[in-house]
């Protein structure tokens, strides 16, 4: 790999930034090339988004130096600051001092009872300590106040997941949807809660939802196809209950016939590029799906 | 009739620790090959991992493509799924979860000999690389701590024992020294990316080769 300039590698960080991701690894290598550079000084004002992304790396990966040093510069240039006082909280959650971080979260919301980013950190710690229940109680609780929170929506739709509560989980990706309904994750999350539920069609309608939003979605196509196979399989044999809202949502024989159709052939253009097997005894991921799709088909 | 030695081999174990640091803040979960010839025997050596999730792992529509399309890697390669493997998200978790125990579940109703194996997170950064598997057997449909970790000096003779190649800690360890842990590939960014390869992870076994 060609090494690349530090201009290149704040370019890399802030688009980083802006995505919300970017593994920890990754962000914490560059990011110490370019304090090693020296060029972290010439970021100007970004300087500061850049710290805290490095920051939270740096906790994600144990570098509690590294963590401590992005702490104290961003310390220095905002000494009041709550929003830095609530990173030194996550340095002691990483480290697994949740009392001591705790004790910094209520304090700030002593001080500020509206800080909401407080408010989630302790609801973090309750989901640090293994107590899934409580964070949930809280996070309901917080939902209250902050109906329009999406992360905060998104996060207890997967705290109930951990927990297998699907119904509940399901509800939280539907209110999320209302705030985004042209977000292709949103509708996929929905019907992988639905497919585990057993509610095969009504899954193969937000997976085509997904496909509609987003033509190319392989993960998508792989549900369509997992559906419609399986729904043509039960078809015949009366498979949801008579009457149910499940079985007055599957679509004709003839519909699923085409969308499995669709499913295969997009799903086979997707692995037409990848390499072929050059021994019977060693497949490819290719000849692996060629081979699956075929036999779910039959 | 001697008890069966179950042997995780450089490479399996090698891959389990990269899945897990690959996604350091979320559960990863995938799967334990053995040939197939070798299951009925009183010594198996785990060959190869394949790493499956490390998102929603109690979701299953994907889950259920994994398998279907493991059970025909399998299938022609001569291999068999031996056991489950999952590293939590919280540090010291290590309970298989409803989850986990349902997915373990489902591979010993096909393989009746097959084991699950959590990853300590706690051993996973000590100074001297070390055993970061613990091993579960099924008894009554509840999966337990099984009585022979590897290295462990105690030995319980009526059941089996599990152990890993020599310095398979020592390999891992210098594995993720080496990044080798952002060429992992599993089934869940195989689908993000479908020219990677989830199955055999190539990039991965030719460094480890080195």
């Amino acid at each position: 790999m060609a090494r690349l300039s530090n201009a290149q590698l704040a370019a890399q960080l802030a688009e980083f930034r802006q995505r919300c991701d970017g593994p920890p690894d990754l962000v914490v290598q560059y990011g110490q090339e370019l304090i090693t550079n020296g060029y972290a000084d010439q970021l100007g004002d970004e300087v500061w988004g850049f710290y805290e992304q490095l920051f939270v790396a740096a906790l994600h990966t144990a570098h509690w130096a590294l963590a401590q040093s992005c702490l104290d510069a961003l310390h220095e240039r905002f000494p009041s600051s709550t929003r830095v006082r609530r990173l030194d909280g996550m340095l002691h959650e990483a480290k697994g001092n949740l009392d001591v971080a705790g004790q910094l979260y209520r304090g700030i919301l002593e001080e500020d009872e509206t800080n909401m980013l407080a408010t989630k950190r302790q609801i973090a710690i309750l989901k640090g300590r293994g107590r899934t229940q409580e964070a949930i109680t809280a996070l309901v609780a917080f939902l209250d106040t902050y109906h329009a929170d999406q992360e905060a929506w998104l996060e207890l739709c997967d705290l109930y997941l951990s927990a297998c509560m699907y119904a509940q989980a399901l509800f939280c990706v539907e209110e999320v949807i209302l705030m985004q309904p042209q977000n292709p994750g949103l509708h996929l999350k929905c019907a992988e809660i639905l497919y585990t539920q057993d509610q095969v069609a009504m899954a193969l309608k937000s997976y085509c939802r997904v496909v509609e939003l987003s033509p190319t979605h392989t993960r998508a196509w792989y549900g369509v196809k997992l559906c419609a196979t399986r729904l043509l399989r039960t078809s015949g044999t009366g498979g949801a209950n008579r009457g149910s809202a499940e079985a007055a949502s599957v679509p004709k024989s003839a519909m699923l016939r085409d969308l499995d159709a669709l499913a295969t052939d997009r799903l086979s253009a997707v692995y037409a590029s990848t390499p072929a097997a050059t021994r019977t005894d060693q497949p490819t991921v290719r000849t692996v799906v060629e081979a699956w799709l075929q036999a779910a088909s039959t | 009739m001697s008890t069966a030695v179950y042997t995780v081999s450089r490479r399996a174990y090698a891959k389990i620790v990269l899945h897990a640091a690959a996604y350091t803040s979320s559960s990863v979960n995938g799967v334990l090959l053995a040939s197939k010839s070798s299951v009925a025997t009183n010594s198996v050596v785990v060959t190869d991992a394949v790493p499956l999730l490390h998102t929603r792992l109690t979701l299953s529509p994907m889950l259920e493509v994994a398998f279907e399309q493991l059970d025909i890697y399998c299938e022609k390669t001569g291999q068999t799924i031996i056991g489950y493997y999952q590293a939590n998200e919280l540090l010291t978790s290590r309970d298989l979860g409803t989850a986990g125990a349902k997915i373990a579940t489902r591979v010993h109703s096909v393989e009746p000999t097959a084991f699950a194996v959590v990853v300590d997170n706690q051993k996973l950064a000590t100074v001297e690389p070390e055993n970061a598997l613990v091993f579960h057997n099924i008894h009554d449909g509840q999966w337990r701590v099984a009585p022979n970790q590897p290295g462990a000096r105690k030995q319980d003779s009526s059941s089996r024992r599990f152990e890993l190649e020599t310095e398979a800690p020592a390999v891992a360890a210098a594995a993720v020294g080496a990044r080798l842990h952002r060429e992992l590939v599993d089934f869940d960014a195989h689908l993000t990316t479908p020219s990677a390869d989830w199955l055999r992870n190539d990039a991965v076994l030719a460094a480890l080769a080195n």
